[in-house]
């Protein structure tokens, strides 16, 4: 398993904190509401420390949105939120016409839009920043408990799980975005970024 | 473009997407339209050959600059897809049912890339018409909240209601107690001679004033029971003991009603555990209401049984039985049998819905049985304490 340097760190959690500052911006046009999304921190870690940390903070069903995406790198990316918190998102996003506690159909959808503009995003600037072709897939609404829908029994696998916060009308709103990759994907992820950080110290 | 024509099955694709129950529009990178279905006739006023051939934002000017536009892009440029939900976007094309009123319909929108076979990057994008599912959930939303409204308004109605009668219970206890007792103090000459003909109105004075007084002690009864503010002391009680002091109770009760209270079968070591007071409460209630529905000189049998670890104790009279009609609200608040001409029997019509509170508070059932051959049995099972 390869562990990523601080530097191929720092690389990844600014390329998805501008994929986060174009996602704000694509939410913000949409529901004429100023929008901040920041990611402080992105972790490489195995799956179950990531449903283990969710956990820890009580958070045991969690509610969101998952895309398959491939290209240099293959793999499943995340949106997710503890249950309340999608609901309290989606009544902000949609000037609280929700009328009931629980999602209906109609704003798991919204989720799944929401979910697809942020997941996009990260992916998008990652690609543009390295040069790359990621392909995503149509999002899909997901449900369940933190450690099934991270397939937390697969031990092997490393996920980077980051904590991203959304800032909508003066609330705070915390939910985890989370690219699940397989051991190659994560060794070729690492090439890529290698060979972006040689290319930046032979351009000065 | 003749790439498109044939599928490897030689089924024409534009037979395929014309087939589909959902809008498809193919565009290259140049927002140029390579296909669209005949789904579009439905809701717009281009054909299929008008639209083939144009771009996408000659045909639809008020598209530029929208969210639509910006999946598009971000497909074209990213070879991501793109999702548009109807609750974020509520009609991002402007289509109209021309078959309904020309309403605008609800869309649900996907935007996935495709590569041609030259390489070129393009788009298709797919169009759900959600009107029906957006009507659906909405109706259910407005039937949702009327109830939720009807709810709180009955709450509060409720609440109003029992805010209302402990307020005026409260208000009438005190002076209403000092006027029965007053009126005893009278009636037991206590003040000194009365003639007769004023005593007869001081005992009619004094028994409705004690009426007037236990309707409010009920009241306030049922609205501390319901609210939670009831406390119970709860103890292991004989039950053979609680069912000899309810009858030393009731002896002034049993003499005024002309009739007599018997402990029929109760074994000497069962055992419940219960507030006694309470209890005593609901034993005073049954047997108040056996008194008042027997004949004269009638006798009036108490009973305890152990079945299953379950103790039942029961008051059973030998009146006319509970009329069918009334058998269903005879728990409810405020209930009382119609003794017919529009005659009700004296009482507050709370008793039974208390004596269920109390009882249900002990975790234990209360019913009635009226046998075909008349009377009746009001019982109340609770749990049996083993010693």
């Amino acid at each position: 398993m390869e562990n990523f340097s601080p530097l191929q760190n720092d690389l990844l959690t600014e390329a998805f904190n501008l994929g986060m500052g174009l996602a704000a911006s694509a939410l913000s046009q949409m529901v004429g509401e100023e929008i901040k999304l920041s990611v402080p921190k992105l972790l490489l870690i195995k799956r179950q420390q990531a449903a283990k940390i969710l956990i820890n903070k009580n958070i045991t069903t969690v509610t969101g949105v998952k895309q398959h995406f491939d290209g240099p790198f293959n793999g499943d990316a995340l949106l997710l939120f503890p249950v309340e918190n999608s609901l309290a998102l989606v009544k902000l996003l949609l000037k609280n016409t929700v009328p009931d506690d629980d999602l209906t159909e109609l704003e798991e959808e919204a989720l799944c839009e929401i979910g697809n503009i942020i997941l996009n995003a990260g992916l998008a600037s990652i690609a543009n920043m390295f040069g790359q072709d990621i392909h995503s897939g149509l999002p899909n609404f997901i449900q369940g408990s933190s450690e099934n829908i991270m397939h937390a029994d697969n031990q092997d696998s490393l996920v980077f799980f980051m904590h991203v916060d959304f800032c909508i009308a003066a609330a705070n709103i915390n939910g985890y975005i989370i690219y699940m990759l397989d051991a190659q994907s994560i060794q070729d992820l690492g090439t890529i970024l290698n060979k972006y950080l040689k290319k930046m110290s032979l351009s000065k | 473009m003749s790439n498109l024509k044939l599928l490897s099955c030689d089924i024409p694709l534009a037979n395929v997407l014309d087939a589909c129950v959902f809008g498809i529009i193919i565009i290259d990178d140049s927002y140029r339209i390579i296909t669209w279905n005949t789904w579009f006739e439905k809701y717009t006023t281009f054909t299929k050959d008008a639209a083939i051939g144009k771009k996408l934002f000659e045909l639809f000017p008020d598209l530029i600059n929208t969210r639509l536009q910006h999946a598009i892009n971000s497909t074209l440029e990213n070879f991501s897809s793109s999702y548009l939900s109807q609750a974020l976007n509520k009609t991002p094309f402007p289509l109209r049912n021309t078959e309904n009123n020309n309403e605008n319909i609800e869309q649900s929108i996907s935007i996935k890339p495709i590569q041609l076979f030259d390489n070129r990057r393009c788009c298709i994008i797919q169009i759900e018409n959600v009107t029906a599912a957006v009507r659906r959930i909405n109706k259910l939303n407005i039937l949702k909240q009327q109830a939720e409204s009807d709810r709180n308004i009955a709450q509060n109605l409720a609440e109003m209601k029992s805010i209302f009668l402990t307020t005026v219970s409260h208000d009438l206890r005190t002076p209403l107690a000092s006027i029965t007792s007053s009126l005893t103090l009278l009636a037991n000459r206590i003040t000194g001679s009365i003639p007769e003909e004023s005593m007869n109105m001081i005992l009619l004075a004094q028994k409705n004033s004690y009426c007037l007084l236990q309707l409010v002690n009920n009241i306030l009864d049922l609205d501390k029971i319901e609210s939670g503010m009831m406390s119970y002391n709860m103890e292991t009680l004989n039950v053979a003991d609680l069912l000899q002091q309810a009858i030393e109770n009731n002896m002034d009760l049993a003499y005024k009603s002309n009739v007599s209270f018997h402990i029929n079968k109760c074994n000497k070591y069962l055992l419940v555990n219960a507030d006694q007071d309470r209890l005593m409460q609901v034993m005073c209630n049954l047997m108040s209401n056996a008194a008042k529905f027997s004949p004269p000189q009638s006798k009036i049998f108490l009973d305890a049984a152990l079945s299953e670890g379950t103790i039942r104790i029961s008051v059973t009279d030998t009146g006319s039985g509970i009329n069918e009609s009334f058998r269903a609200s005879i728990f409810k608040k405020f209930s009382q049998e119609n003794l017919g001409n529009n005659v009700r029997p004296g009482g507050t019509g709370l008793g039974l819905a208390i004596c269920e509170k109390i009882i249900h508070k002990h975790d234990g059932i209360i019913d009635f049985i009226c046998p075909d051959e008349g009377g009746t049995e009001f019982f109340f099972e609770l749990k049996a304490v083993t010693s």
